[in-house]
């Protein structure tokens, strides 16, 4: 039974008028306790699950977010969670462990965020996030700069001529001119498929790049963005340009990666996730 | 195309994907996760433990690019 005065676990918002879309859950919410219900307030529909408040106090809620073990388990929950409404319905997921204190308090801020909720839903209608990591395999990327790159190369024939003393300097400056290059390189490629990209997008975001003990490769990541796209003709040239990027810069090392859709995590307005 | 596209082997999201997205300030690169809870306070985890635990899920497909 639905408690009007327990703590709510808040997952989404999905908008009332898609209701015929919305999905039934036939698996229990976050506590594996109680279910997971759409509640209507007006023209939003929250996605919410009781939580018994003797079971979930503060305390015990900071114990449990220091347990790996748990924090994937309720995450992956979360996710799953906010991807089956995704596929079926324009949802605006918040943000994982969202508590409200009593119904009552969850009715309020709605009612507070009314509008700013409304239009959240309008952005992400027809629009998924898409997620883009680029990778680059640092030695190709020299091993193209040292035989490919014009000034390298003029460079390096300079230095055949020198007497065999200033040689020596020359090969170090040689040295140095390449791994600037190579810097140089990934930065304007990896930001000219971003402005590519961005003629597709709706929005974007730039998230923060992983190191290769999260990665577990051996490219360096040197870029990671998630872009907000519309469905239809933006996604199709979106794909087609990165998929055109890949072909041209192979050579030069660089790897796509691309994961979606996604709900649109990255665009909540700050204003809404307070 | 294919080599051309090494992606995480078995071509599903990683659990580092999903945390990334649903934690509040995403994953944290200096080996610890930074997440908040009830927007009360910010708890750290050590996101070692999480990446030797990763595990893929297949809510969501990694897209070859070779397929578009």
């Amino acid at each position: 039974m639905f408690n009007e005065d327990n703590l709510l676990y808040v997952y989404g918002m999905v908008p009332t008028n898609e209701k015929e879309n919305f999905p039934t859950f036939d698996h229990l919410g976050f506590d594996n306790k109680h279910p997971i219900i759409f509640k209507e307030i007006g023209k939003i529909t929250a996605i919410v699950c009781n939580l018994d408040q003797d079971e979930f106090t503060k305390e015990r809620i900071d114990e449990l977010v220091q347990d790996p073990k748990w924090v994937e388990e309720k995450a992956t929950h979360h996710h799953l969670v906010l991807s089956e409404l995704h596929k079926n319905c324009t949802v605006i997921p918040l943000k994982f462990c969202t508590i409200y204190s009593s119904s009552q308090n969850l009715f309020e801020e709605l009612n507070k965020k009314h509008d700013e909720i409304i239009d959240l839903l309008i952005k992400f209608k027809q629009r998924d996030g898409w997620n883009l990591k680029v990778y680059c395999d640092i030695e190709k990327i020299q091993t193209y700069v040292n035989e490919k790159d014009p000034a390298i190369i003029e460079m390096k024939e300079d230095i055949k001529k020198m007497k065999p003393g200033k040689q020596f300097l020359m090969k170090k400056k040689l040295e140095k001119k390449k791994s600037e290059k190579v810097k140089m390189e990934i930065e304007r490629l990896s930001t000219m498929l971003d402005e590519q990209l961005k003629q597709y997008s709706f929005e974007y975001k730039e998230k923060k790049l992983w190191n290769k003990q999260i990665t577990g490769r051996s490219e360096e990541m040197v870029s990671n963005r998630v872009y907000l796209v519309s469905n239809g003709e933006p996604l199709k040239n979106f794909k087609k340009q990165a998929s055109k990027f890949l072909s041209d810069y192979k050579e030069y090392g660089f790897l796509l990666e691309i994961t979606g859709p996604w709900p649109p995590y990255d665009f909540l307005d700050n204003k809404t996730r307070d | 195309m294919m080599d051309e596209l090494r992606l995480n082997g078995n071509q599903d999201v990683s659990l580092v994907d999903i945390l990334d997205a649903v934690l509040d300030k995403g994953v944290v690169i200096r080996g610890e996760l930074l997440i908040s809870v009830a927007n009360i306070d910010l708890v750290y985890i050590d996101l070692r433990l999480l990446v030797t635990s990763v595990e893929s899920l297949s809510s969501e497909k990694l897209i070859k690019l070779d397929r578009f």
